[in-house]
Parts: structure tokens; C-alpha cells; sequence
């Protein structure tokens, strides 16, 4: 879990605020909805 | 074997009268009465010590009537061969666990093998079809999060719940994050283009996961362990260290927990 943790702070890392989701990039809104998924 | 003579003569050409021609041709007959006259005589020679051999092997292999008479009598029979010249050069028998030498690269110096065949046997992937063609490769082939991440690599992550129709067990789930967390994440402050692509598919990976079947009870039996040490920019990946005895034993008292609970929702 802790790993998977680690995974997601990872992909915030990546995903910076003021890349939209709409061009494909990552979105950070999502990626939080998908960490809620994962019990993080 | 006896192969009669073949004499080719040479005859002076002369006018032909009728008494010549009817001498020339009762000599014609009589070369070829006398050559099938010796034909016969050879094929008479040859079948007689056929049978005389076939005896005296009868003889000396001391066996009862009935095969000596089999024997005698199919004394003119050659036996088969078990294969042909052509085929006996073709298929020619692998001798022990050495590959035979290439002919054409003797004298000239051998060239370098391609980078991709020195990789080894287990780098080579084939995407799987299956759960257990997934599991069979996973726990084989894949003992580093490298391998796993390249096998991960192999099929598209919306094949996953396909693949995985009933459940997953925890420990892909872990080795699945790990290998994510060494391999495909990059650390802080280094995020270039590449490694923005890698975060998509991982984020993509991650999406369609949680669509696989009893996801829940996956995650709640997962390794709630540290997680691995990150990348650092400097070395190429992260290999992740072994479980700790008391992470073990706190999964055990994870997974404990759980089955009670089951069984409490069961009864209920």
C-alpha cells in the first residue's frame, strides 16, 4: 500500500497544475478520484 | 553383381546386296539370342550362389526348417535401406548437445552479436493470453522489477481486467507496484517528456486495476509494507529490498483480520 502510496506522489509529482487533461496529460482531479479508488 | 559387357564394333559400310542383308540380319538375331542366352545364364549364376549363401547362413545361424526354407527362398530379395543417399546427407543425425558448426563462417572472423541477442532468454516476453499464462511468466521469468516492468510492458493495461476475470492476487498487486515505483516513475524534479509518457501509461495502469474483479479484497490483502527506496537520477533502477520479518508478520494480521471478517459477513 505504502508503495502504491508512493506510486501516486509520483504521479502528482508528475502531473504538474497547469497541464489540462483535456490534451491526454494527466489531471490532477483524476488522479485523485483514482487514489480514492486505491484507499490512499 | 555381374553386369554383362556392353562391345560397341564398328562396321565398314559397303553396298548392300540382298544376300548380304539377310546375313547381316540372321547375325542380329543370333547376338541378341546369344546375348539373352547369357543373361539368362548370369541371372542362373548369380541366383544359384544367392541360395548357396542363404544356406550356409541358415547353417551357421542353426535355425529350424521353416526359416531356413524362408530363408532360401527369398534369398534373391535385398533388403531395404532405411533411407536414401540424399536423405541420409539431409537428415543427419544431431550428435549430442553441441550445435553444429557453420561452414561458410569458418576462416573469417565472427561478427559481433546484435545487442538484443545478448539479452537473455527470459527478456524476451510474449504477451499473455491468459491469467495463467500471466502468472506462469510473472513468477518464472519476472524476479526483478525490471523484468516485471518490461512484462508489463508486453500487453495493453486495458487488457488487465480481461485478463484477471475472477481476481488478482495481492502479490502481483505488489510486484506491480514496485515494479512501477522502481522502473517506470521517475524521481523528484527529473520529469521530462519521457518520463510525462511513462506517467500516462502508469496512470492508465493503475485505472484499469481497480477494474479488476474483487479488486477491494486484493487491496485490502496487499502489502501494506515500506515502500521501496526511489530512483535516484544517477542509477539506472531501483531494486527493491527484501520484506521485513515484521512486515510479514503485520500481513499476516492484515489477512487474518480480513478472513474473520468474511467469515462474520458469511454467518450474518
Amino acid at each position: 500500500m505504502q508503495t502504491l502510496a508512493a506510486c501516486f506522489d509520483a504521479l502528482q509529482r508528475t502531473a504538474p497544475a497547469e497541464v489540462g487533461s483535456s490534451e491526454g496529460r494527466l489531471d490532477g482531479t483524476a488522479l485523485g478520484t483514482l487514489r480514492e479508488a486505491y484507499k490512499l | 553383381m555381374y553386369e554383362p559387357a556392353v562391345v560397341l564394333c564398328a562396321i565398314p559400310q559397303r553396298e548392300a546386296t540382298p544376300s548380304a542383308v539377310n546375313g547381316r540380319a540372321r547375325m542380329a538375331a543370333s547376338v541378341d539370342a546369344l546375348q539373352s542366352q547369357l543373361h539368362e545364364a548370369l541371372n542362373f549364376d548369380q541366383k544359384k550362389k544367392q541360395i548357396n549363401d542363404a544356406k550356409l547362413r541358415a547353417v551357421h545361424q542353426k535355425v529350424e526348417y521353416e526359416e531356413f526354407e524362408k530363408m532360401v527362398a527369398g534369398a534373391h530379395l535385398k533388403p531395404i535401406k532405411p533411407k536414401s543417399h540424399e536423405s541420409a546427407a539431409i537428415s543427419k543425425q544431431f550428435a549430442g548437445y553441441v550445435m553444429p558448426a557453420y561452414s561458410s563462417q569458418i576462416g573469417t572472423p565472427a561478427p559481433a552479436p546484435p545487442a538484443a541477442a545478448s539479452l537473455s532468454a527470459e527478456q524476451q516476453f510474449a504477451p499473455p493470453t491468459t491469467s495463467n499464462d500471466f502468472l506462469r511468466t510473472w513468477r518464472r521469468q519476472c524476479k526483478t522489477p525490471e523484468t516485471k516492468f518490461r512484462y508489463l510492458h508486453t500487453f495493453e493495461p486495458d487488457t488487465l481486467p480481461l485478463l484477471f476475470r475472477s481476481e488478482m492476487e495481492p502479490a502481483v498487486l505488489d510486484g506491480i507496484a514496485q515494479a512501477l515505483q522502481a522502473c517506470a516513475l521517475p524521481p523528484a524534479g527529473a520529469a521530462g517528456e519521457a518520463e510525462l509518457q511513462e506517467a500516462l501509461w502508469v496512470e492508465l495502469l493503475l485505472r484499469y486495476l481497480c477494474r479488476i474483479n474483487r479488486f477491494a479484497l486484493t487491496l485490502d490483502l496487499a502489502d501494506k509494507g515500506a515502500p521501496c527506496p526511489p530512483r535516484r537520477p544517477d542509477d539506472g533502477a531501483g531494486v527493491c529490498p527484501p520484506a521485513a520479518p515484521h512486515a510479514l508478520r503485520r500481513h499476516d494480521a492484515d489477512a487474518g483480520r480480513l478472513l474473520r471478517r468474511l467469515a462474520t459477513h458469511r454467518a450474518g
